[in-house]
């Protein structure tokens, strides 16, 4: 795992998450804890999403199920699709940083990792259960500090919804696999 | 008498090569909130019960990605006694049940059927939930658990 000292100012980013006009924090703070706590922000609020809606709803109560196809079927989206919509909604409101959710094995190819330190950071997270990672890389002449979390599968509807898609290339996971990573990524200028 | 730069480094021998080659105990890894960071297989006790050795395979391939110290999971962590006192006081034929069949917990967080892994077996599963409880505060539990199979 790599870790670097590099110091961000906190309003950089609080210039995108602020109400009202007002800073959430004028401290400074490195781009490990900038990512890291981003990171704990949208984790929870996955989290919450697939416990409190889908879980309940579909899982408990059965009122409605969740789907890929969520429009066809009249159904809730998937966590993940979840997790997607709110990262597209960030790119359309801020350049400060952004978020993907990639893997080695995707379903849908535009989510395969595409510069090497996404390739070396989601097979770090497979090597290393439990593990971020973390680093620099230079894209279109802009230095960006790149952060990687791992996305583990976590329920039989995650193993199952990939192992038996007719696009995914890897079709024998199991619980508990790290199957890709939440990529966080903050422009260094 | 010795110089000291040799006592130095006779003292620091001494105190580092014993550190570098004990064996882990459950009391190096029990506590209310359990080991810092994320545990991996390799931080816990090896038992000396076969079953709970399958336990501690089957642990480290299918339940350690969750029961590790992934929080966004809502699964407790193994060493956390705080966490598991009151899962074990359920009893461990309530624990397998849930990690065979899946379980919904208070706040909807869920145990997936066998860990999302529908590959284990009965056996399987039992032995790493006794596992679990065994490095998580109940080793009383799961030993007299094992004996009664």
């Amino acid at each position: 795992m790599t870790s670097y000292g590099t110091k961000i100012k906190a309003a950089l980013l609080c210039g995108a998450m602020t109400l009202g006009g007002t800073s959430v924090a004028h401290a400074d703070m490195e781009y490990q804890q900038v990512s890291d706590l981003l990171h704990l922000v949208m984790s929870s609020d996955r989290t919450v999403y697939t416990r409190m809606i889908v879980n309940r709803l579909a899982n408990q109560e059965g009122v409605i199920k969740a789907s890929e196809h969520f429009e066809d079927e009249k159904a809730l989206v998937l966590p993940a699709q979840m997790f997607r919509f709110g990262a597209e909604m960030v790119a359309e409101e801020t350049d400060a940083f952004s978020y993907s959710l990639l893997s080695l094995w995707p379903i849908n190819k535009q989510n395969a990792p595409t510069t090497d330190l996404e390739k070396e950071g989601l097979q770090y997270l497979v090597d290393n259960p439990g593990e971020n990672f973390y680093g620099e890389e230079e894209l279109g002449g802009v230095n960006y500090y790149t952060a990687f979390y791992a996305d583990v599968a976590v329920a039989e509807a995650c193993t199952s919804c990939h192992n038996d898609h007719k696009d995914s290339p890897k079709t024998d996971f199991e619980g508990g696999d790290v199957m890709g990573g939440v990529v966080i990524r903050i422009p260094m200028e | 008498m010795m110089p000291r730069a040799v006592m130095t480094w006779v003292v620091l021998a001494l105190v580092a090569a014993p550190a570098a080659q004990a064996e882990v105990t459950l009391g190096d890894v029990l506590s209310p909130t359990g080991l810092k960071g994320f545990v991996t297989v390799d931080r816990l006790p090896v038992p000396a019960d076969p079953v709970l050795q399958q336990g501690r395979t089957v642990w480290q391939g299918t339940c350690m990605g969750c029961h590790g110290g992934n929080k966004a999971t809502g699964a407790p962590k193994i060493t956390a006694t705080k966490k598991w006192q009151p899962r074990i006081e359920q009893g461990l034929p309530v624990l397998i049940d849930h990690a065979t069949n899946g379980f919904l917990g208070k706040t909807y967080a869920e145990m997936p059927a066998r860990g999302a892994n529908p590959n284990l077996s009965d056996a399987e599963v039992a032995a790493a939930v006794a596992f679990m409880v065994w490095a998580s505060g109940g080793e009383d539990a799961a030993l007299a658990f094992i004996r009664q199979k």
